[in-house]
């Protein structure tokens, strides 16, 4: 297990990162020599895949199949509200970025703030840091424990590469972990093999230039293939409310590679690696300096960069039984000149799916994360301590159980995890799915699940502004974390049912109950003198705390409706309701009425998606979006179209519009930030592809 | 504020303790059942590719619709196929009679020139009408796996029965592109459709 440790020594310059190794290292040898030595018995057990070409046709029908990868389970039977993007939805979407295509998913609640930022989540608690919805790039988390949520700018993948999105609404917990309170998003890239040979996109429109990308696909025979990729996109920065310049252009550039080799007729092997640079400002009102006190509106630059290397190694034990070993580095970087965080995550993580008898269909999985960040205290924003190494420690089991085969099946799942804010947690899941016959699905399931604390929820002070006060003394305004801040803890119930009707027509509903206790709220400090920083100055606080719990109900519905055979129609429609109240003793006066206001209450949509003649495919959406009281946006209706046109094999080209019905309006606004929010444009692009 | 920080240092430092503890003790304790669970099992994807293999066998092609020249019998697959590993790992280069099947991939809009078989996997989903329909009168053997399948005008439809594998033949739509379906093949299915649109007195198959 040296090469792990060497691989940090050689990798890492972080000081406290490296100490902190030495001190673990111990235990993760041990914990990796085990999964080694687990892993090392089994080669000699594997035998060759026999020869199915070779049984008759009586015998093949006398086999038993089973699926390989682990529990993918069509979204037909799962019981859970599950919405897959695929590959096909991608290239006819237009889409320009992850943000753009996850509309479609009904149910999900996405918001553009600015022309780099956006709100996503499912129902309720949205905001520029949706802290609920826990998102992954092929196995790799992307969710960011210092202020918990997703910077959805820095991690767009090509979406060339993106074999399909996964999208499950309500608790995950306990098979993808903490966090995983309100949705999962599984954002899953195609295996290299599927990416041979040369691709060359390119695209301008009044909104920007985005996804230029190359990329290139090779292999080495009965071994495997690889890819590699380069992309840069640079979108124009919005008007703000007022028509200034929001001085929120975003650029990203983004290269990487993926390797998928056979190792044996047993093992597989993938890794894939990334590396990002990019920029996307904003205009914030922040506190300027102390002495005089001053507070002003200015045009900030958030640059971000990272790379990251993943490696994951499959293994086939049986038809009955397989593994996966994953272990990830990730590094990344962010600030601008109020903050600066530096955060380095090291993941390793084993599954193992197994099928025990005829009725039992088992999960099980151990993980093991250590995080080390690093921050540079500003007037703005301080984290006490700069510096914090935090580890993570994961175990789960998932059991299908058929009762009646074909007909009932019960699921039972839990996990238990262990961090370094809140200790111990325990997060159960338990679903059953009836199905009468092939047609129709009848689901229900209850969950617990955790948000547990960020780095920002724990450590974090904001000075929101610095204003003159009494006898010249300044007053610095500000907003504290605190150490002893709990979990948000959730118990959801929901049911649902998908049916298809007829051939042309299936339908997907689902409704559920959501109880949160311990949420987060803004409780008032009193006022104070403090002298550091200096000058003496009166400091007017408030407190992160647990003082909320809350209910929330809804409805989603979704359905597909083939018209013609070239013609589909897919409407859908989301109810959302929302109460939070204080805990005997809080004194919330923000985050509960922010919470209730931010998350439309009626969503509905509708996609056409029409194949021409002559290779020509249109497609439009229309979305409608109720008003945000908490946020003061408006409702607002919006129509996105493209037309593609497949001219031969290799040549494809886009025209995209986005925004047609209403130009310079907003979609979201930070409740409690300072950001000022972008007024969407209409816009118009083209994009053309092409692949040798 | 202190104190409290070293507390909590110490209580996490025995749960992780604990975790490592309960992590090896997993580990070690789940080593397979291996052997004795080697049943009559097979990766679904795997056992569909033999079906497909036998298919070949199974059905007459019309005079001049197989490549004189190049011996081969070509099962399409779209490219971006999730399964097209196993079925290319399965049956690649497997001979049938006098020629070899092959497993080629189409482009989204690629032609189907070429091509003697056609696999619509149940992901194809939503372009399935379209696809079924451009070739509905050419000699290509379709076999998929939605519900609408048949419906569609597709041939061959596989189905699961539980954990087994079944089809059903929509002979019609054989008829209409000319290939005949041995007498073998149609019997082993769960359900025939004719011209007619009745079943050839098989029990409509539940599963």
């Amino acid at each position: 297990m040296e090469s792990f440790y060497g691989f940090f020594r050689l990798k890492l310059p972080d000081r406290s990162f490296l100490v902190h190794c030495v001190r673990v290292s111990r235990r993760v040898r041990i914990f990796a020599a085990t999964v080694l030595i687990a892993s090392a018995g089994l080669p000699s057990l594997s035998q060759q895949t026999p020869d199915l070409t070779q049984k008759s046709l009586e015998d093949l029908m006398n086999i038993e199949v089973t699926s390989v990868s682990k529990k993918e389970q069509t979204t037909s039977q799962a019981a859970a509200a599950v919405f897959v993007i695929s590959r096909g939805d991608i290239s006819r979407s237009g889409a320009l970025s992850i943000p753009d295509l996850l509309r479609m998913v009904p149910g999900l609640d996405v918001a553009q703030i600015d022309a780099g930022k956006w709100a996503i989540t499912a129902r309720g608690f949205n905001g520029q840091y949706s802290d609920k919805l826990l998102v992954m790039i092929d196995g790799r988390t992307v969710y960011t424990p210092i202020f918990a949520g997703v910077y959805w700018d820095s991690q767009n993948v090509p979406l060339d590469s993106i074999e399909r999105i996964e999208v499950i609404r309500g608790p995950g917990a306990a098979v993808w972990g903490a966090n995983a309170v309100n949705g999962v998003i599984n954002i899953i890239t195609r295996n290299a093999a599927d990416t041979q040979g040369g691709y060359v996109g390119a695209g301008i429109g009044n909104i920007g230039t985005g996804t230029e990308s190359i990329r290139y696909g090779g292999n080495a025979g009965r071994v495997g293939a690889y890819r590699v990729y380069a992309e840069g996109l640079h979108y124009n920065s919005l008007p703000t409310f007022t028509g200034l310049d929001g001085h929120d252009d975003w650029r990203l550039i983004n290269g990487g590679f993926r390797a998928d080799t056979t190792l044996s007729a047993k093992d597989s092997l993938t890794t894939e690696g990334r590396a990002y640079a990019g920029d996307a400002g904003e205009m914030a009102t922040v506190p300027i300096s102390l002495l005089p006190p001053v507070t002003a509106t200015v045009a900030l630059n958030d640059g971000y960069s990272g790379w990251n290397l993943l490696t994951r190694w499959n293994r086939t034990i049986s038809p009955r039984s397989d593994t996966s070993l994953q272990v990830y580095f990730d590094r990344t970087t962010r600030g601008d000149t109020t903050y600066e965080v530096g955060l380095n995550t090291f993941d390793i993580d084993f599954q193992h799916h197994i099928k025990v008898g005829t009725q039992q269909d088992v999960v099980w999985g151990l993980g093991y994360r250590l995080s080390s960040d690093g921050t540079t205290p500003t007037l703005r924003i301080i984290f006490t301590p700069n510096n914090r190494v935090t580890q993570l420690f994961s175990s789960f089991a998932q059991d299908d159980i058929t009762i009646l085969p074909n007909r009932l099946h019960l699921s039972l799942g839990a996990r238990i995890e262990h961090n370094d804010y809140t200790g111990l947690g325990f997060e159960p899941s338990g679903s059953l799915a009836w199905t009468p016959d092939t047609k129709n699905m009848v689901w229900a399931a209850i969950s617990g699940a955790d948000r547990t604390p960020s780095r920002a929820d724990h450590d974090f002070r904001i000075n929101y502004a610095a204003v003159p006060g009494p006898g010249n003394m300044p007053i610095l305004i500000s907003l504290i974390g605190v150490p002893n801040f709990r979990n948000e803890h959730l118990t959801a119930y929901q049911a649902g049912y998908r049916s298809t009707l007829t051939s042309r027509f299936s339908v997907d509903s689902t409704i559920f109950y959501n109880r949160y206790r311990d949420v987060e709220s803004v409780e008032p400090g009193s006022t104070a003198i403090e002298t550091i920083p200096a000058p003496v100055h009166l400091l007017m606080s408030s407190y992160l705390g647990n003082g909320l719990y809350g209910e929330t109900h809804g409805i989603e519905l979704f359905a597909n409706w083939k018209v013609a055979s070239a013609w589909t129609l897919s409407p859908g429609y989301t109810f959302f309701s929302m109460h939070v109240h204080p805990f005997a003793g809080s004194q919330d006066f923000t985050a509960a009425a922010a919470d209730e206001g931010g998350t439309p209450d009626h969503q509905a949509q509708l996609r056409s998606t029409i194949s021409l003649p002559r290779n020509l495919q249109w497609n439009a959406s229309m979305y409608f979006v109720n008003r945000l009281p908490a946020v003061s946006i408006p409702s607002y209706t919006r129509v996105d179209t493209s037309l593609i046109w497949h001219a031969g094999e290799r040549i494809s080209v886009s025209l995209v519009g986005q925004n047609l019905l209403r130009n310079l309006h907003p979609e979201y606004a930070g409740s409690s930030s300072s950001v000022q929010s972008g007024m969407m444009e209409r816009s118009a692009y083209a994009k053309i592809t092409w692949s040798y | 504020m202190h104190r409290e920080l070293n507390n909590s240092e110490r209580k996490t430092g025995r749960g992780r303790t604990y975790i490592l503890v309960l992590f090896c003790a997993i580990l070690l304790g789940s080593l397979e059942c291996q052997p004795t669970c080697a049943q009559n099992t097979a990766e679904e994807y795997q056992v569909k590719a033999a079906f497909l293999f036998h298919f070949a066998q199974l059905v007459e092609w019309p005079a001049g619709a197989l490549n004189a020249s190049d011996q081969s019998i070509n099962l399409c697959i779209f490219d971006d196929e999730p399964h097209r590993r196993e079925l290319q790992n399965t049956i690649e280069g497997k001979p049938v009679g006098v020629r070899v099947m092959h497993v080629r991939l189409l482009d989204q809009r690629q032609n189907i020139q070429g091509c003697n078989m056609l696999f619509l996997s149940r992901d194809e989903g939503r372009r399935q009408a379209a696809i079924l329909r451009s070739v509905h009168d050419l000699p290509v053997l379709t076999v998929g796996e939605t519900d609408t399948f048949l419906a569609d005008g597709g041939m061959i439809h596989f189905h699961l029965d539980g954990d087994k594998i079944r089809f059903d033949i929509n002979a019609a739509g054989a008829d209409l592109s000319h290939l005949r379906i041995s007498s073998r093949l149609l019997l082993l299915a769960t359900s025939v459709t004719h011209a007619n649109g009745i079943g050839a007195g098989k029990e409509s198959y539940a599963h």
